[in-house]
């Protein structure tokens, strides 16, 4: 069972086997987090908004369509979430809480580049819009492909392509100006 | 721009070609014959070879960040979380279909119960004088529905169908101290029973009274004889989550075995470090 494709572990669940969520939650709870993590959010909402990801994704099991991409699906709902949280933010004037990475969320970095550079690079990711940062966390820290990318972001391959290295172009401004 | 490009042959790539497929020669995305384009372009070109070295640089820089790790709480909930949802299913929508046989009985078996109930409370009104043994009469009550929902509760635990099963369960949770029978039944079930989420919610049921060492016992027994990942994470996130030493060995047991899931053995691994 631990070897079926998530379409056919969806289906099961739909159909009523709740337990099995336990698989998926076990395949992608770590990058839903990261997901979260990597735009921007605290450690601790990150934890609640994929906790509350599996949540909808048993509550609304029966909107998912049989043959529909599994993965795909769960990624919309986490741009969803992610919006929703970023209104609420918004709506609250909380300054603080968009101020995106804390210093103490900062570690479990590679040893090979001095800390600079990836406080940096934050600086860098902090200057994206939304939607470039969204790309470049899907793509590069996710490790997900352009075709996966595509029917969450709801965009081509080519225009994904061109974007994607649009905002690596300005990463790399941003960076290189830090210097 | 480019201070070359003009002097270049026309089978040249030109910049902008550079600039559609940098990203993809970066990731090893290209075949030969394109890598090679690309390579004899950046020779040539000094503006391009800069701005790929500076991509180069931030593209490593950012698979070089290591993914972070979610705390326990994030499990812990998450299966509190679906143990719950079962239960508010059960019954509702099940994958085995229920036939109108076995409702009918299933009603049955409720009337019989409610008739019960109201025999009893109207024999105890009519055995006691009203005044003096309010509380025995309670007393009584409750006794009697306990009784009831323990019958219930071994008498569904034998349905075919597992949402009548699940539907026993429900009734064990319900009850304020269980005795030994109703241990033993739970701890069959945990063991034997053919779906996983009835397996998954005995192991719920009997996690209440862990605080019993044989209650205890049996869960950490159970951990060597599942082989399901589900019930093994539902165990080892019960027996971590109360801190139990003994469960040391047969979680070691689990992250040994090679038939064990990936996911099953990081937990197995998780749970171990909280332990000793």
């Amino acid at each position: 069972m631990q070897n079926n494709p998530d379409e056919m572990i969806m289906e099961n669940v739909r159909e009523g086997n709740l337990s099995e969520m336990s698989i998926l939650f076990e395949r992608y709870q770590r990058k839903l987090y990261n997901f979260f993590f990597r735009m921007g959010i605290n450690r601790e909402a990150s934890r609640d908004l994929t906790q509350n990801l599996f949540y909808r994704m048993i509550r609304y099991r029966h909107t998912y369509k049989t043959g529909s991409c599994v993965k795909s699906w769960i990624y919309q709902i986490a741009r969803n979430l992610h919006n929703d949280y970023r209104s609420k933010e918004k709506k609250a004037g909380d300054l603080f809480v968009s101020s995106g990475i804390y210093p103490s969320d900062i570690a479990q970095t590679d040893d090979s580049y001095p800390e600079e550079d990836f406080e940096k690079l934050e600086t860098a990711l902090m200057t994206l819009s939304d939607a470039q940062r969204e790309l470049i966390v899907l793509s590069r820290y996710l490790g997900l492909k352009y075709e996966e990318i595509s029917p969450i972001i709801k965009q081509s391959v080519p225009a994904i392509k061109v974007a994607i290295y649009r905002a690596i172009r300005q990463l790399r401004c941003v960076y290189f100006k830090q210097n | 721009m480019c201070l070359f490009q003009t002097e270049l042959k026309t089978t040249d790539m030109k910049c902008e070609e550079l600039e559609e497929k940098i990203i993809d020669y970066l990731d090893n995305k290209l075949d030969k014959e394109e890598n090679l384009e690309i390579e004899k372009h950046l020779e040539t070109c000094e503006r391009c070879l800069d701005e790929f070295r500076d991509l180069q640089e931030v593209m490593e820089l950012i698979s070089s960040k290591e993914e972070v790790e979610p705390d326990d709480s994030l499990r812990i909930n998450f299966y509190h979380m679906l143990h719950s949802e079962i239960k508010k299913s059960k019954g509702s929508r099940t994958a085995e279909t229920t036939s109108p046989w076995f409702n009918r009985t299933i009603f049955r078996i409720a009337a019989g119960f409610a008739l019960l109930i109201c025999g009893t409370i109207i024999g105890i009104m009519i055995q006691s004088g009203v005044r003096n043994s309010h509380q025995a009469q309670l007393e009584q009550l409750r006794s009697e529905v306990t009784t009831l929902k323990k019958t219930a509760m071994f008498t569904m635990l034998k349905e075919e169908s597992s949402s009548n099963r699940l539907q026993a369960l429900n009734y064990a949770d319900e009850l304020d101290a269980p005795d030994q029978n109703v241990i033993e039944v739970l701890v069959k079930t945990l063991n034997t029973d053919k779906n996983v989420n009835v397996r998954m919610a005995a192991a719920y049921a009997l996690a209440k009274y862990a605080d019993q060492q044989q209650v205890c016992d049996s869960l950490v027994k159970s951990l060597s004889l599942q082989s399901d990942p589900i019930l093994q994470i539902t165990l080892i996130n019960i027996l971590v989550e109360r801190r139990e030493k003994s469960a040391v060995k047969p979680i070691q047991k689990i992250l040994t075995d090679e038939n064990t899931m990936e996911e099953v053995k990081h937990i197995a691994e998780n749970g171990i470090k909280m332990l000793i």
